[in-house]
């Protein structure tokens, strides 16, 4: 277990986010984090990126509290994409990947930096951007380019808050393609999203969230009609097709 | 592994381009420094000004040289510089276009703390007044009432966790604290306390002794290698305190740390220099209109151009209505607002 979250507590404002959370992260596991708006997957997630600091509980990391860290350490530890990212200043592609390595050298730019974010520019197919202003980019491509920064941090831990949110079909199966690769490579991967058809067909380990609280957490077999009706509110029919699951919304139940 | 190579290659042509523009604005620097030593009421040939700067005597050449037109050049260009780069360290730190020590409340703080000192405070003969004679009490004033203004703002963002938003509301809350503060002031002063404040008011580098001119460099330097160390940090911030946090960064700390800097280069400029309004607000928006660089050179490239740019204002308020001499601040305001409208207007993507 390389992340271990032990009865996490969170309160804003004296309202309870966040309940009583318990789960793990092993090497190279895609953990997806689903639930309804407001149930607590992005707290969960900027409580490990130490953003936000727990009430009650702690989050160990390679057997260490997190806190026990300092801020870089952590930076070369786990790497994060926010739900939203807004440039007001944009930089250049390459720029933008370049600062996942802003961890690793103190105040400069080196010239191994340079190798790794060009290497992964070339590795995700974006040369012909490599030098457009970030804000003229489509959102799949944006989302790449923010990927690749994550991994030029060199992280152990990526953790992504609904990154297919607002793509088009191809880029949210090339998004989450991409991640999976990476858990391949023994990186792991803790993604928030909606799309449970997606979710049960890569996830390795799924925790359903419900009001703040871990409602169900195990592998695939926990997307059930009545459960997902139960979080969700919604009917729906579970189809099997070429070996995937897809969840089909029916109709919106009262609560 | 070519085309690795290739992008890199790329990345240094693209880089190349703005060291071009750094050497560009250094050379206009120096040329323009050079022309404003020659030229002005009294005319000056290249020669004599040579002979002026090597002689170590007293003479009308050298004393224009030495005494007028050296120290308000060197003033113009530092404040310029100052300016420039305390305006675009906090548009980055601040996420915001319209960070600059204006919409901050820090010049009309200085403002408020200068009428203070002239109106109220009367040290005139004073023991105060002789020893702090070189360095001008307004000035001191000017300075501690800046500095209270950028701690109110401080404190409160501090409050609601060091947010931007807090930041520039409360300086445009306190602005106009203080210009309210000024004018009841004015409201009871006599005549001549009255002009000696609107005189302040208006920024011009003439006024600049040599001391005042060592004490503008060394915090001009000091700060200045301080925001270049930080330069990356501080073009992460821009994209997000979440994202800034997981990159190992202690936002609260550096944009505290970056704001105090920012604010305190502004505050000793404004001290002696008066308000200049614009140059610390357009400049680095000129800057990113031609070019695109990371920040360190963003942060360098601002610096020139507010210098220069300065340099140039005052040659322009020197002559344009010889012998008489515009104050450069009248004269920054009225270039300066039409070209942020023109800014605005021309849209870029982040209004």
């Amino acid at each position: 277990m390389i992340l271990n979250i032990k009865e996490l507590d969170f309160k804003y404002n004296k309202e309870k986010v966040l309940k009583d959370i318990n789960f793990g992260l092993n090497k190279g596991e895609l953990l997806t984090l689903i639930g309804p708006n407001g149930s607590g997957k992005s707290t969960i997630l900027k409580c490990i990126n130490s953003y936000l600091k727990p009430n009650k509980g702690n989050i160990n990391l390679f057997d260490r509290d997190i806190n026990s860290y300092s801020r870089e350490e952590l930076a070369r530890m786990i790497a994060y994409l926010p739900q939203k990212e807004k440039h007001n200043f944009p930089l250049n592609v390459f720029e933008t990947i370049l600062m996942g390595r802003k961890p690793h050298s103190k105040w400069k730019v080196d010239k191994e930096d340079k190798k790794i974010t060009a290497s992964l520019i070339s590795e995700l197919g974006l040369s012909k951007i490599a030098f457009k202003n970030i804000n003229n980019l489509s959102g799949g491509q944006q989302q790449k380019v923010f990927i690749a920064r994550m991994m030029a941090q060199k992280p152990k831990i990526i953790m992504l808050d609904e990154p297919t949110n607002n793509l088009d079909l191809r880029h949210q199966l090339e998004i989450f393609k991409l991640v999976k690769e990476q858990t391949k490579k023994g990186i792991s991967a803790v993604i928030t999203m909606h799309d449970l058809s997606l979710v049960s067909r890569y996830s390795d380990k799924i925790i359903m969230l419900k009001g703040g609280k871990v409602f169900a957490s195990g592998g695939k077999d926990i997307l059930t009609a009545a459960n997902i009706r139960e979080v969700y509110g919604v009917e729906v029919s579970l189809k099997k097709h070429n070996g995937n699951m897809i969840i089909i919304p029916e109709d919106t139940i009262c609560v | 592994m070519n085309n690795n190579l290739e992008i890199i290659a790329d990345y240094e042509k693209k880089n190349k381009k703005v060291y071009l523009l750094t050497s560009v604005l250094a050379v206009l620097i120096i040329i323009t420094v050079f022309y404003s030593l020659v030229s002005g009421a009294a005319d000056i040939d290249a020669g004599e000004l040579i002979k002026a700067a090597l002689q170590q005597k007293d003479g009308m050449i050298y004393n224009i040289v030495w005494n007028i037109r050296l120290p308000r050049i060197l003033t113009s260009l530092l404040a310029g510089m100052g300016l420039a780069v305390s305006g675009a360290v906090m548009q980055s730190i601040l996420k915001n276009p319209l960070g600059s020590p204006f919409t901050l409340g820090i010049s009309h703080a200085a403002a408020f703390g200068a009428a203070f000192a002239i109106i109220v405070l009367d040290f005139s003969g004073s023991f105060a007044d002789r020893v702090l004679s070189e360095i001008y009490i307004p000035a001191i004033s000017a300075f501690i009432f800046s500095q209270i203004a950028i701690f109110i703002v401080i404190f409160l963002a501090r409050k609601k966790s060091s947010s931007p938003e807090t930041m520039v509301l409360a300086g445009i809350a306190l602005s106009s604290l203080f210009t309210a503060g000024t004018t009841a002031l004015q409201f009871f002063a006599d005549d001549l306390e009255l002009a000696s404040v609107v005189y302040w008011t208006f920024g011009d580098p003439g006024r600049t002794s040599w001391t005042q001119i060592f004490i503008i460099t060394l915090s001009f330097i000091l700060i200045f290698i301080y925001f270049i160390y930080q330069s990356w940090d501080f073009s992460i911030l821009n994209a997000g305190d979440e994202l800034a946090v997981s990159l190992g960064i202690d936002t609260e700390k550096i944009r505290l740390y970056g704001m105090f800097a920012a604010s305190l280069l502004t505050a000793v400029i404004i001290s002696f220099v008066g308000i200049i309004g614009f140059i610390g607000l357009v400049t680095p928006h000129i800057i990113r209109k031609i070019s695109q660089s990371n920040e360190r050179f963003h942060l360098i490239n601002s610096a020139l151009a507010g210098g220069l740019l300065l340099i140039l204002a005052d040659n322009l308020s020197r002559t344009a209505f010889a012998p008489i001499i515009l104050p450069v601040g009248v004269l920054t305001s009225f270039l300066g607002a039409p070209l942020f409208i023109y800014l605005v207007i021309k849209g870029r993507q982040y209004w």
